[in-house]
């Protein structure tokens, strides 16, 4: 059962990339839905066993790699970090599945789009579930390889060209400090199995440690946004929105904070390593969010927003509290996917404009959409209650709780960015749905709200941002 | 229709000159409302200079207004989506 999580979004991806004519699209749609509902219904059950019953399962396949003392294998570990990750990844992947069916309806090429999509979460769920660093490896670049396809869907402009080859580019130069990372764990550890080398890690040398969670860090940094390996991230607003909301908010970039959450027992004995990752975090999340107030692109508002995000999450994981950052990694996932996809629901009433300037008095004409980016924006402010309250309130109270210079830090921009946070998530609700209109009369009179696959999953996503 | 006495290379760019003010305009005041105001302005200039027919002056109007209108670009100027530059573009 654990193995058909993963085989299930590869199958859909396939048979749509490959056989996509013979299926024709609405063949395509609903093989992949029904795909990837099965692996979110499989991944629930999971979920279960191994989140909340603890019995957590190690698959292994086969030998791979036996050369000399280099012995890598394919195995697969569902733990509970495993498990937890799956749950936004999937669900999130699921709801998007479904609302781009209607939302890229009129496009002659879906039956690539949802193959890509499929074959993205396959990486993804390949990423997390692997047992040791190569798996993991693998699904590391796979995911890279699919955001270039998927941020170059329309291949035939030049500005999604660029995008793309940026996002790649940068990604690879994080992927080279990975990569060296993982040269430095073979030669320190004989191994890049999980368990060995988080047994053996107490043993280390606490410089190579650091030396180590350096070089991994490098890798989760372009992963996930951080400064100076960030600028990638507003430009893969190129892609359709679906993608923006798949992986640019919820899986993606989130894979940098796997990374480090799965590696916290070297950084642990590393406290070099954790101040530089609490200062990188912070100042990425009091950056991205200066950046954010002066954005007029709905979806760059957003994008930077997810930044700003993910510097508290590398913040929490700088503090050491790694329960925290996975927290605030998956309800950021749900909050920000609904933000997305209201944004794509706006920009496609709206005569496919972008520009918030050019929108206003929305509310009358996008009732329900207005709803749920609101609820969206509540919890991404951390309005007492909602989903993003209980973790990003606590990023900060921790960051308070730490009598140390990095702690003042991280506590002092993570509360003036928590202001800015305010003020451009109610720039962005006030342009777009609550002030006088500012654009054009035509636009106004065609502008309704989406069919039920769209409403759907924004609904689905505003009750897991209330009540996840 | 009157005859004028400018050309219609002249009477092209002085209009293009006023889009281009009343658009760099609305980028930095992003509602109608008040742009509207800052609009009737603009045209108050140009409605000062409407006589002028001097070559020389208008030379230095032309270029003193091209300056002052560069120095307020806005950074992030509004482009229509199916426009050279715009998302959809």
């Amino acid at each position: 059962m654990y193995l058909s999580i993963l085989i299930f979004p590869l199958l859909a991806s396939f048979v749509s990339g490959f056989l996509g004519r013979k299926i024709g699209i609405t063949g395509s749609h609903i093989l992949t839905c029904t795909c990837l509902t099965i692996s979110s219904i499989l991944a629930t059950i999971a979920f279960y066993e191994v989140g909340i019953c603890g019995s957590p399962v190690s698959i292994y396949l086969f030998s791979w790699i036996d050369s000399e003392l280099m012995s890598i294998s394919w195995e697969f570990l569902f733990d509970q970090l495993t498990v937890s990750m799956f749950i936004p990844v999937l669900y999130i992947s699921t709801l998007i599945h479904i609302y781009t069916t209607s939302y890229l309806s009129e496009d002659p090429h879906n039956q690539r789009f949802f193959s890509y999509l499929s074959l993205f979460t396959f990486f993804m769920l390949l990423l997390v579930s692997g047992a040791n660093y190569f798996v993991m490896f693998i699904g590391w670049e796979g995911i890279g390889v699919v955001s270039y396809l998927l941020i170059n869907f329309y291949y035939t402009r030049i500005q999604a060209n660029k995008a793309a080859i940026l996002a790649l580019t940068m990604n690879r130069v994080g992927d080279m400090g990975l990569s060296i990372g993982f040269f430095a764990l073979f030669a320190f550890f004989g191994s890049l199995d999980y368990s060995t080398i988080f047994s053996l890690a107490s043993y280390m040398n606490e410089t190579a440690l650091t030396i180590i969670s350096l070089l991994l860090l490098m890798g989760a940094m372009a992963k996930s946004a951080q400064i100076p390996l960030h600028s990638w991230l507003p430009g893969s607003m190129e892609a359709p929105t679906p993608v923006s909301a798949l992986l640019h908010a919820a899986t993606l970039v989130t894979a940098g904070l796997y990374l480090l959450v799965r590696s916290s027992p070297i950084l642990e004995y590393s406290p070099t390593a954790l101040l530089i990752i609490t200062l990188i975090g912070s100042t990425t999340a009091f950056f991205a969010a200066t950046c954010g107030l002066v954005q007029n692109d709905l979806k760059r508002i957003i994008a930077f927003s997810t930044i700003s995000q993910l510097g508290y999450m590398v913040m929490a994981v700088g503090l050491s509290q790694y329960n925290v950052a996975l927290m605030h990694v998956v309800n950021h996932a749900f909050f920000k996917a609904l933000l997305f996809l209201g944004a794509g629901a706006v920009i496609h009433s709206f005569a496919d404009e972008q520009d918030i300037r050019k929108m206003g008095g929305l509310i009358k004409f996008l009732p329900f959409t207005y709803t749920t980016m609101l609820i969206g924006s509540l919890s991404l402010l951390a309005t007492p209650w909602l989903t993003g309250f209980y973790s990003k309130d606590l990023i900060i109270e921790l960051a308070f709780g730490q009598y140390a210079f990095s702690g003042i830090y991280a506590y002092i921009l993570g509360s003036l960015t928590a202001g800015l946070t305010a003020f451009y998530s109610f720039r962005l609700i006030s342009l777009v749905f609550l002030t006088v209109p500012n654009g054009i009369k035509k636009v106004y009179l065609n502008s309704h709200e989406s069919n039920m696959a769209v409403v759907i999953p924004l609904a689905i996503l505003a009750l897991f941002s209330i009540f996840f | 229709m009157a005859t004028t006495p400018f050309s219609s290379a002249h009477r092209l760019y002085v209009k293009s000159l006023y889009r281009r003010m009343l658009k760099n305009e609305l980028d930095w005041v992003v509602r109608r409302d008040i742009w509207r105001g800052r609009a009737l302005m603009i045209r108050a200039e140009f409605e000062r200079n409407r006589d002028v027919q001097d070559p020389r002056a208008l030379a230095q109007i032309f270029e003193k207004a091209e300056v002052e209108l560069a120095a307020k670009q806005h950074p992030d100027p509004y482009i229509p989506p199916a426009m050279p530059g715009g998302t959809k573009w």
